[in-house]
């Protein structure tokens, strides 16, 4: 062992402290503001909704409060927000958890995600990014 | 043509569901600049009601970060002959590392009696790609007691005002099995973070026989099966042997939820995406003041001998 730990020791590699713009760090984060809201209704909240859809990541709260397009209309939509001091950002993923009531028989939809930079849809490289799930 | 930050159409089902939209590279100052929209759109001739119950983001953001390099090179067969682990050594090139191993079941799980060497800057069979370096560390396992053996090693550093403040790591691993040696139970590469206070273990291992990757946050929830978002299928783990393979793992804590999080796993250049229910942990029971990367070799039930070579094994913390 002692002529191992020796023969380690001489190894003359070292901790490189160096900027690599690579990598970057990664957080999640739930809406804390709405924008607005056409066609959709909530079954707990008023407004932009927004609070009814920022459950705790990983612990989704199903119908004890979500976010629905109203019946009779074809199409439905909600903008959401946020907020924090993450800056530079490289990457964004975005996430739902969404369903079709499940005591409607005729109720089959679909449900399509986009974000936006300053209002405007964001500059940004993506295009096989659901190909990548 | 959609514009590249459109998700794809999610078809629902009558029961809750996660839905991704994959990752998508871009460059925004801010959060709040950001804003989501969510469409709901019946089909065919339903009006039915459709709705939503969560929506979240994952960012990735900031700058470079600090990086604690070749860690391999000072992987280390540091431990007591009952395979206990020894105090942790530490290095004196200045790098203030620690460092230490052990095979015992109570440090590294297992049947224990695992008899391990590890022999940093050898020259593996097979050339590392560029950049890493040409040498790499060999890890062999054999022998030990009836079950599956193990043996554990790590490189750490003592917590500082910086390292108590990391939200997010990011650990990258080489790792190269040998043509001609067994299949391992499993192969483990680990980050682990604490202030003090609070102890994240981001544990994972591709494991052999289930050909899956598997996490494990020593918050007693114990081994599962990471799945891949939307799909909600188990995250497939191949290590083939004779190449070399790149496993990065980026994953964050929130002190103030009390969970830690695994956010993307890539192996070979391919990002998955860790779906909700396997991605939130909570933390491990400990009051650890450090920072650091470790692997582990788990041996089949045959006992059976392998040699795991690892290279540009690091960690960079925000």
């Amino acid at each position: 062992m002692k002529a191992k730990l020796l023969r380690a020791l001489e190894l003359t590699a070292l901790v490189v402290i160096s900027a690599c713009f690579s990598s970057a760090a990664t957080t999640s984060v739930v809406p804390t503001t709405g924008v607005s809201a056409t066609n959709v209704s909530s079954n707990a909240c008023s407004g932009q909704m927004w609070n009814c859809v920022n459950d705790t990541i990983g612990s989704p709260d199903s119908d004890t409060t979500y976010v629905y397009k109203v019946s009779g209309q074809t199409s439905g939509e909600h903008v959401i927000g946020f907020s924090g001091s993450i800056s530079n950002i490289t990457a964004i993923t975005m996430h739902i958890v969404a369903a079709t009531d499940s005591t409607d028989p005729n109720a089959a939809g679909t449900a399509q995600m986009i974000f936006y930079n300053n209002g405007a849809v964001a500059d940004g490289r993506g295009e096989n990014a659901d190909q990548r799930l | 043509m959609a514009p590249l930050q459109t998700g794809a159409v999610k078809t629902l089902t009558n029961a809750y569901k996660e839905y991704a939209s994959g990752v998508f590279n871009t460059s925004i100052s801010g959060l709040s600049n950001i804003t989501m929209k969510v469409i709901l759109t019946n089909t065919g001739s339903s009006t039915g009601v459709l709705k939503y119950t969560a929506a979240w983001l994952d960012v990735t953001y900031g700058g470079a970060g600090t990086t604690l390099g070749s860690m391999d090179t000072h992987l280390l067969e540091w431990q007591n002959a009952d395979g206990s682990p020894k105090s942790d050594f530490v290095w004196t090139d200045g790098t203030g590392y620690l460092s230490a191993s052990c095979t015992s079941t109570a440090c590294a799980g297992g049947a224990g009696g695992t008899s391990l060497t590890v022999a940093p800057g050898l020259t593996p069979p097979a050339t590392p790609p560029a950049p890493l370096s040409p040498t790499a560390t060999e890890i062999s396992v054999s022998g030990g007691n009836s079950g599956d053996p193990s043996a554990l090693e790590w490189v750490k550093q003592h917590g500082s005002t910086a390292t108590d403040a990391a939200v997010s790591l990011q650990g990258d691993w080489w790792a190269y099995l040998e043509a001609s040696t067994s299949t391992p139970h499993t192969l483990e590469f680990d980050t682990f973070w604490g202030n003090g206070s609070h102890v994240a273990m981001w544990g994972s291992h591709c494991n052999f026989a289930s050909q899956t990757w598997q996490a494990d946050a020593q918050d007693g929830t114990g081994w599962k099966d990471l799945l891949i978002a939307e799909k909600g299928s188990a995250i497939p783990c191949n290590l083939s042997k004779n190449a070399w393979h790149h496993i990065t793992w980026q994953v964050h804590q929130d002190a103030t939820a009390g969970k830690i999080y695994y956010d993307y796993l890539t192996i070979d250049g391919t990002t998955y995406i860790v779906d909700y229910t396997t991605k939130v942990h909570g933390y491990k029971a400990s009051t650890w003041d450090t920072i650091g990367s470790q692997v582990q070799q788990d041996m089949n039930s045959l006992h059976e001998a392998y040699n795991e070579w690892i290279d540009g094994m690091s960690l960079i913390y925000w």
